[in-house]
């Protein structure tokens, strides 16, 4: 029977044969697995922006809408004869007395318990009036606004607290305030009360909620910010080269001699991002904030000649230039050189969750500290990594860690402007989890470096 | 390496771990397709092709066998169908039923590299090179080459008696050309 050494050698020896495939086959290859995951962007990208955009506008309809429930208490008092009283501790019910006479000081006394304020009344809304600063109000103010406690029009009154009518103010000196009605408002609360027509009859100042406690509830509005982005070795040192391809460099495949050396620095550039924030008072002088934002950031690079198609000779080229005819739907790569100027190009979206310190006391000018972490998820990038074995630039998705942990502090400064607060100042945030997948000990950070700004309809608490 | 590990992050989606599946074999599966083909643009590209088979149907995989052996198969069908799908060679891989041929017994000593064997074997006729490249290092039986191919198992045991012996010719030169050079050296 035929002995079979000569197949046994030559099976031997072939099983040695190995060669380093190009960039192009894995390029390709992965597309061609992950396809599916990435045909999926653009459609995210598309509803993503109306749905931040509609919320948004949600948002601030709604937040004009509701900003009649704030924390007050309108105290009513008349001197007037023809005062008539807010009272009926027992029925909750306001009822309208008699005068007693002019000068009588008359007060209203009694107590509401989740009652219901009725009267006659239009409301007046819209015009807040400091009855501090109302002209012509004597000291004694016609109208006690007491904090925290609540008035909307329109409602019942939810209120364990008594209404008094401590204060007093005589029907002439409310005549010359020429009160169309009574608009009470603390400073610092948009608080709608109700119109007074007539001075001759007293009537309750608003049909409204009052609450009592102030509530920790969760109030929504914008974030943003711009700034300079980098990626950095550690947190401000940045590297010396771009992200390499290091995978596997020890292996016995290369064929196309040792790595290349690459020495083209990262430059920052442009970054921003934009999404919605809800903030909840843990006390009065921390904030939980958490938000859903999309954070672009990108970095810049030097790079040489654009390689479109596949060169005819590829035995003359390095390895990776011989790609294979269906490889060719991998190209454009890119030289080593300073022909142009490649930007590189991040998309998250990013969950951040932060604490806010509020540092001072100061109503006008708070300062705040905000601190947190967010996790954040690569939605698209066109980043270019560097081949060490062919020396040339290429786009490979799956060198990224897509998940990121990121970590950021801010300080800022409240800003009251028109009814909303705006609180700006300088962030940094740095990605704890580096960019690349195998970039281990010397792994490439995003960080970013800007303007933070944050806004919130109304005026707050 | 735990393969076990590897195919469960591949099947879950975790693009590091198909890297790095496609980093440990793909050196020696470019050897494989290299093989088959006539030249290096057509081994990428059976070897693309190869493993986008491969993470398509790597649930199938059961470790009752070698991962890489499983991977192997996958690469030497999918370089089969390249041949039969593309011009080029499917012409001559057109098997004639020919007058069997008997397989000679010489065995000579190959002293060739690995390069230079593979080399000659690329430059058999395209179907005397598949049947050898699948009886002689794959290891396939001539029954199993016919279902592969389509072809009857005589024509296969022929075919491949011919590849061997063509083969064996020009290994012979080869190996007296380098001992002439070996002796002309002062």
């Amino acid at each position: 029977m035929h002995d079979p050494k000569f197949e046994k050698e030559v099976q031997q020896k072939l099983q040695e044969l190995s060669f380093s495939p190009s960039e192009a086959v894995w390029t390709n290859v992965a597309r061609a697995v992950n396809g599916e995951k990435k045909r999926r962007i653009p459609i995210f990208w598309l509803f993503l922006f109306p749905a931040l955009t509609l919320t948004g506008a949600g948002i601030v309809y709604f937040s004009a809408r509701t900003g009649t429930t704030h924390k007050a208490v309108v105290k009513v008092t008349h001197s007037n004869a023809a005062t008539g009283a807010i009272t009926n501790a027992a029925t909750g019910a306001v009822t309208t007395e008699p005068s007693s006479g002019t000068g009588n000081k008359t007060t209203a006394p009694g107590k509401l318990k989740t009652g219901h304020l009725s009267h006659d009344r239009s409301i007046t809304e819209g015009s807040a009036v400091d009855a501090a600063t109302v002209e012509g109000l004597p000291q004694t103010k016609e109208v006690n606004v007491a904090e925290d406690r609540t008035i909307t029009s329109d409602r019942t009154i939810t209120s364990n607290r008594t209404i008094s009518a401590s204060n007093t103010v005589t029907a002439a000196a409310a005549e010359r305030a020429n009160l169309p009605g009574l608009n009470v408002f603390d400073h610092r609360f948009s608080v709608r009360a109700a119109r007074l027509s007539s001075l001759n009859q007293t009537a309750a100042a608003a049909k409204a909620p009052i609450q009592l406690e102030p509530k920790h509830t969760w109030e929504a509005g914008f974030a943003g910010g711009i700034g300079m982005s980098s990626l950095n070795n550690t947190l401000f040192q940045q590297p010396s080269t771009v992200a390499s391809d290091v995978r596997n460099p020890n292996s016995a495949t290369n064929i196309a001699g040792g790595p290349k050396s690459y020495t083209s620095r990262i430059q920052p550039d442009l970054s921003f991002w934009a999404g919605i924030i809800g903030q909840k008072p843990l006390n009065k002088r921390l904030a939980l904030s958490l938000g859903f934002d999309l954070h672009y950031y990108s970095t810049k690079i030097q790079i040489g000649e654009k390689v479109t198609s596949p060169p005819s000779s590829y035995y003359a080229q390095s390895l990776f230039t011989t790609a294979t005819p269906t490889a060719a739907a991998a190209y454009p790569y890119y030289s080593v050189g300073n022909n142009a100027t490649y930007t590189n190009r991040y998309y998250f979206v990013e969950l951040p969750v932060s604490v806010l310190w509020k540092l001072n006391h100061s109503r006008n000018l708070p300062l705040f500290l905000e601190s947190g972490g967010s996790l954040s998820y690569l939605i698209s990038s066109n980043a270019l990594y560097y081949n060490q074995k062919a020396a040339v630039f290429y786009k490979d998705g799956s060198m990224t860690n897509k998940t990121q942990f990121n970590l950021f502090t801010a300080l800022m400064v409240g800003l009251p402007v028109r009814g909303i607060r705006l609180q700006a100042g300088p962030q940094i945030q740095y990605g704890l989890t580096s960019l690349q997948n195998n970039g281990g000990a010397n792994g490439q950070h995003l960080f970013y470096g800007g303007l933070r700004l944050v806004l919130l309809p109304g005026k707050g608490k | 390496m735990d393969y076990h590990q590897l195919v469960k992050d591949c099947l879950r989606g975790d693009s590091a771990a198909q890297r790095q599946l496609y980093e440990h074999f793909a050196g020696n599966m470019l050897g494989v397709c290299y093989r088959y083909t006539k030249s290096m643009v057509d081994a990428e590209d059976v070897l693309q092709e190869g493993f986008i088979m491969v993470f398509k149907n790597l649930h199938q995989f059961n470790f009752t066998g070698e991962l890489g052996g499983w991977v192997r198969r996958i690469m030497v069908n999918t370089a089969i169908n390249y041949l039969k799908k593309h011009s080029r060679y499917q012409t001559e891989l057109l098997f004639t039923e020919g007058v069997l041929h008997p397989v000679s017994d010489d065995d000579p000593e190959v002293s060739l590299s690995t390069k230079e064997l593979a080399d000659l074997i690329r430059q058999l006729p395209p179907g005397y090179q598949t049947i050898f490249n699948l009886h002689a290092v794959e290891g396939y039986s001539h029954v199993e080459i016919g279902k592969i191919l389509g072809i009857n198992e005589g024509t296969s045991r022929s075919q491949y008696a011919r590849a061997r012996s063509l083969l064996i010719s020009w290994i012979k030169k080869m190996s007296a050309v380098t001992k002439n050079e070996t002796y002309a050296r002062p």
